[in-house]
């Protein structure tokens, strides 16, 4: 199946959740988004069929298509890879340590000079402390390991 | 009325605001000049800030940075023939050309004093029609505000590029969305899945960053390279500059009429500003006693694209500030930082706000003469960071959504959900379905359904029957069903 099909079914199950849900809502609730979700649902229907009949018609996927593509995924795999990274690192050390911590590491793994990447890593630390910290007085997360210590 | 005016222009002169307006307009100059990041993403990065100030500092901020966007842009354009945003494409056609031939200067004295005074003119042009409007605006009760909605959200569905069935989906999605959260009728929180973060609905900045920012940065990623893939000259001499900005005012007359066209067209919900600029150096062109000059280099080449693609932000800003429909996506986004800040645009907002709709304007002019006095001699500077890695800016960009996301609250889950609407973006990116119809609609749901109830308890279900909403109501329908009719029609006469 296309990835465009697969996004189309996605839409079509959420607008499909959303009617099912709303029946169960007060009458004033639900009746403007049962307005919009019935036609738009109706219309996701039409798409989905348009792209599988679309889909039917051309069939065959030549063989530098299928290697374009693994090549793709694996790009976006590397990037989903990034910013997961990005959250665990911001989620268990914090920001001030976190976000520094991806842009260097980022900026290192892509081959960029030891100069530039900590000069940037410590620029975004000072934008963190002295921006965010200092001058609008936010408070900034500790991260789960600095929590579990104290 | 004139009180409020010259208050709400005064108020534009005070040294914080002026402080304000200069932070603004660097950062929009910086990221217009970087193709791919827009006065979209100049916004979507300040919005978080809107909930740490106050409004009379946030707005000076974002929306200078906004306004400058577009001079920032025409400057890879000349250059680098990279245009910084996709309005600035048309710029292309004369402006590299010119400097091909050793007249960079010269094009960029053009484009840097066509750009911020058709800006300035658009939202003369604005100001002007404000006094006329508000009668009209008057007579816009619920039904008629309603109908208006839809009908905004429909023409920006159907002008918009790509397959009109998926633009109605990313609408009908959009407005779903904007009802996750606490039900503004009976105060029951609806959508919300069991999860207690969606019991206050969907936040502006999370999506707006998700959606915008966040593709961006996975576009920079999986990229990687320079972002201008050119070497360019940029090199550039004073007297050249000047020469630029005097062919300005030698062809006043096509200055004046483009930037007429860019006001006008902006001020349509969903035409565009590629359009606006399309549509003057087109006029342009038939107007010229010498079309066939145009592409090799001609000075009015540059001069029409360049006043309308300003002059079209001062009116994509009125049906914003009159009705409460954004022209455009960046004043649909726009619109979203005003309602964070507690300001909602609309009938009520023209009366009772003259003076702020007056420093709004104040702010736009403003920001595009410092842009202009910033960027004339740094021009050729500020065109090489078009040259820095995109490996180099993604990691940046994503650490100040992460941060930006944080700032709204002080909450990581604001983190994770603006990823995750990141993903939403970037496939709707990839998918072609219309990430600005989607937000559009998400920011004007709420008042919709607002509008919808007000109208049943006022007058039923006959609301649809008032003169104004039934004509709305059936530019609507005409708008959503001309192309499936006329296709069929053809079908038909075809045989």
């Amino acid at each position: 199946m296309r990835p465009h099909t697969v996004f189309a079914l996605i839409l079509l199950a959420f607008f499909g959740v959303v009617i099912v849900i709303s029946l169960g809502y007060d009458q004033r609730d639900k009746l403007f988004p049962l307005i919009i979700a019935i036609p738009t649902a109706f219309i996701a229907v039409v798409q989905i069929v348009e792209e599988v009949r679309a889909r039917t018609k051309s069939q065959v996927v030549p063989d530098e298509k299928q290697v374009a593509r693994q090549g793709v995924f694996r790009g976006y795999g590397a990037v989903l890879g990034w910013i997961a990274g990005l959250l665990v690192a911001t989620y268990a050390l914090g920001l001030l340590i976190g976000f520094p911590l991806f842009t260097f590491l980022y900026l290192k793994l892509h081959r960029v000079g030891w100069l530039l990447s900590i000069t940037l890593a410590l620029a975004i630390a000072g934008l963190v402390y002295g921006g965010f910290a200092i001058a609008f007085e936010m408070p900034l997360y500790k991260g789960l390991v600095f929590m579990l210590k104290s | 009325m004139f009180a409020d005016i010259a208050t709400g222009l005064l108020s534009t002169l005070e040294p914080m605001v002026l402080l304000y307006i200069l932070g603004g307009v660097i950062f929009g100059l910086v990221l217009g000049v970087l193709p791919g990041l827009s006065g979209i993403t100049v916004i979507v990065l300040l919005m978080p800030l809107c909930y740490n100030m106050t409004a009379e500092s946030a707005i000076p901020l974002i929306l200078a940075g906004y306004s400058v966007t577009y001079q920032g842009g025409s400057i890879t354009a000349v250059l680098l023939n990279v245009p910084g945003v996709a309005s600035n494409a048309a710029t292309l056609l004369d402006g590299f050309p010119m400097t091909q031939q050793g007249k960079s200067g010269r094009a960029l004295g053009i484009t840097l004093t066509a750009s911020p005074l058709g800006g300035i003119l658009g939202v003369v042009i604005l100001a002007s029609v404000i006094p006329v409007i508000r009668p009209v605006v008057l007579a816009f009760t619920s039904p008629e505000c309603l109908m208006l909605v839809f009908m905004g959200i429909s023409l920006i569905a159907v002008l918009g590029r790509g397959s009109m069935r998926k633009a109605l989906m990313a609408a009908g999605l959009g407005l779903l969305f904007s009802f996750v959260g606490f039900s503004s009728i009976t105060g029951m929180p609806r959508y919300a899945f069991g999860v207690t973060y969606l019991w206050d609905g969907i936040r502006t900045v999370t999506l707006a960053l998700g959606l915008f920012a966040v593709p961006t940065a996975v576009s920079l990623m999986t990229t990687g390279g320079t972002i201008a893939q050119v070497s360019g000259q940029v090199a550039t001499a004073v007297p050249d500059i000047i020469e630029g900005i005097r062919d300005v005012f030698r062809h006043w007359w096509l200055f004046l009429r483009s930037s007429a066209i860019g006001c006008l067209i902006g001020a349509i919900p969903g035409v565009g500003g590629e359009a606006a600029v399309w549509l003057a150096y087109g006029h342009a062109k038939q107007t010229s006693k010498h079309p066939e000059k145009f592409g090799t280099g001609c000075v009015e080449g540059i001069v029409a694209p360049e006043s309308a693609n300003n002059a079209k932000e001062g009116g994509s800003l009125l049906p914003m500030l009159a009705f409460g429909i954004p022209g455009s996506l960046g004043v649909a986004i726009l619109m979203g930082a005003l309602l964070i800040l507690g300001i909602e645009p609309g009938p009520l907002f023209l009366q009772e706000s003259l003076d702020l709709t007056f420093a709004m304007i104040g702010v736009v002019v403003l920001a595009n003469i410092i842009g202009a006095i910033i960027t004339l001699p740094a021009a050729a500077k500020m065109a090489r960071i078009a040259f820095a890695p995109g490996h180099i800016l993604a990691p940046l960009i994503l650490v100040l959504v992460s941060l930006g996301a944080y700032a709204i609250a002080n909450d990581m889950m604001d983190v994770v959900a603006t990823f995750i609407f990141g993903a939403l973006g970037y496939s709707m990116e990839k998918f072609g379905y219309s990430r600005a119809t989607f937000f559009i609609a998400y920011i004007l749901g709420v008042l919709a359904e607002r509008y919808f109830h007000l109208s049943l308890a006022a007058y039923g279900f006959m609301f649809l029957l008032r003169p104004i909403a039934l004509t709305l109501f059936i530019i609507t329908m005409l708008s959503l069903f001309s192309r499936p009719l006329g296709n069929v029609l053809r079908r038909i006469r075809s045989g």
